[in-house]
């Protein structure tokens, strides 16, 4: 287990969670003979132990829109975690992968601890349907009070805006919300993505 | 445009969101962007602070007009910034704006940054009206307009200004 957790630390010390070194990681794991949900486990334990008691994390720029793995360990880690309450999501291309997505709107529609989130540069509105798929997020989540949304082209389609609108509807703990650099005002045909 | 029309909805029955950052999102393309939004701002009752930077709003006065309605109407509203939005392009604008800001009951910081005062001298006119009824602004920030006491217009505003100990203008 010592090893395992130097292995771990190794790759996550920095924060340089790329794909290749998430395989990685997960192919030495995979060499001490332990199973795929064990070892999310114990990563997701780590990641546990490495912020639990971090009030701010930021994970800006970290492309866990495409490692959606370690998207998963990190909201793993984050159950039962009372100290975090301002995450950086920023920069992160979430919206453009459907499984990312939808872990961050399961995740955020359970967690009541995290107060502000920066969703900013996400690409969320660059695909309809997983833009619908995390604007419910806010229908459900009862714990945000600071949302940051800028620059993530929320006016690509008609539909887009909508959506968004119809889940700010149900929220009842937004107090702050910036929707900054979206090109909001403009008709749809003309924005430039 | 719909956008707007949908945010309505949501404002008028939200009551939690004190704080709306609608900065560069091309409002100003179209007066219904701005019907719709204040319809729904006018309902509102909880939001207190709200940034239109770089909106390009003062392109058309008629943008401007429902701002007017808008402060006349709304008691909650603290703080508002129009930064960059070209608001001294036209002399309607000035009127519009100020005539709902002497009337305004609630808004204490007022941010006008980046406007291009300097070429507009009527402007100075409206605000100093505006200035000496309104009883709530605490707050008039005037930067980046490139403004000097050398001015005829703004330095008789100045002098308005004095007769408001209460206020703090920045330029």
């Amino acid at each position: 287990m010592k090893r395992i957790k130097q292995i771990f630390y190794s790759y996550v010390n920095d924060l340089k969670l790329t794909s290749e070194s998430i395989a990685n990681l997960k192919s030495q794991f995979l060499s001490y003979n332990l199973t795929e949900g064990y070892i999310d486990q114990i990563c997701a334990f780590f990641f546990k132990i490495k912020f639990e008691k971090n009030e701010r994390l930021n994970l800006t720029e970290k492309s866990l829109g495409q490692n959606n793995l370690v998207l998963k360990l990190l909201f793993m880690s984050f159950i039962g975690n009372s100290y975090l309450k301002d995450l950086d999501l920023s920069v992160n291309f979430i919206g453009d992968y459907l499984e990312s997505i939808k872990f961050v709107k399961d995740f955020f529609s359970k967690n009541t601890e995290i107060s502000k989130c920066n969703f900013c540069d996400n690409n969320l509105g660059l695909n309809v349907e997983n833009l619908k798929i995390f604007s419910d997020l806010f229908k459900y989540n009862t714990g945000l009070k600071i949302v940051n949304l800028s620059g993530n082209s929320l006016n690509i389609s008609s539909d887009n805006f909508m959506n968004l609108a119809e889940a700010f509807k149900m929220n009842e703990t937004i107090e702050i919300l910036s929707l900054k650099n979206n090109q909001i005002g403009l008709n749809p045909e003309t924005v430039d993505i | 445009m719909e956008n707007f029309n949908f945010l309505k909805d949501s404002l008028i029955l939200n009551t939690t969101l004190q704080n709306l950052n609608l900065t560069n999102n091309d409002i100003g393309k179209s007066n219904e962007n701005l019907y719709f939004l204040l319809k729904g701002l006018r309902k509102n009752k909880g939001i207190k602070e709200i940034n239109f930077y770089d909106n390009n709003l003062g392109s058309d006065s008629e943008n401007i007009k429902y701002f007017e309605k808008y402060f006349k109407k709304n008691s909650i509203i603290e703080k508002m910034n129009f930064s960059k939005n070209n608001l001294s392009s036209n002399n309607e604008n000035m009127e519009y704006l100020f005539l709902g800001i002497k009337e305004s009951v609630s808004i204490n910081t007022l941010i006008l940054n980046s406007n291009e005062f300097r070429f507009n001298q009527n402007a100075f006119f409206f605000m100093g009206e505006a200035i000496l009824q309104n009883q709530s602004i605490k707050i008039l920030d005037l930067r980046l307009n490139s403004l000097s006491l050398h001015s005829d217009s703004f330095s008789k505003f100045m002098e308005i200004i004095k007769s408001k100990p209460e206020i703090n203008v920045e330029y």
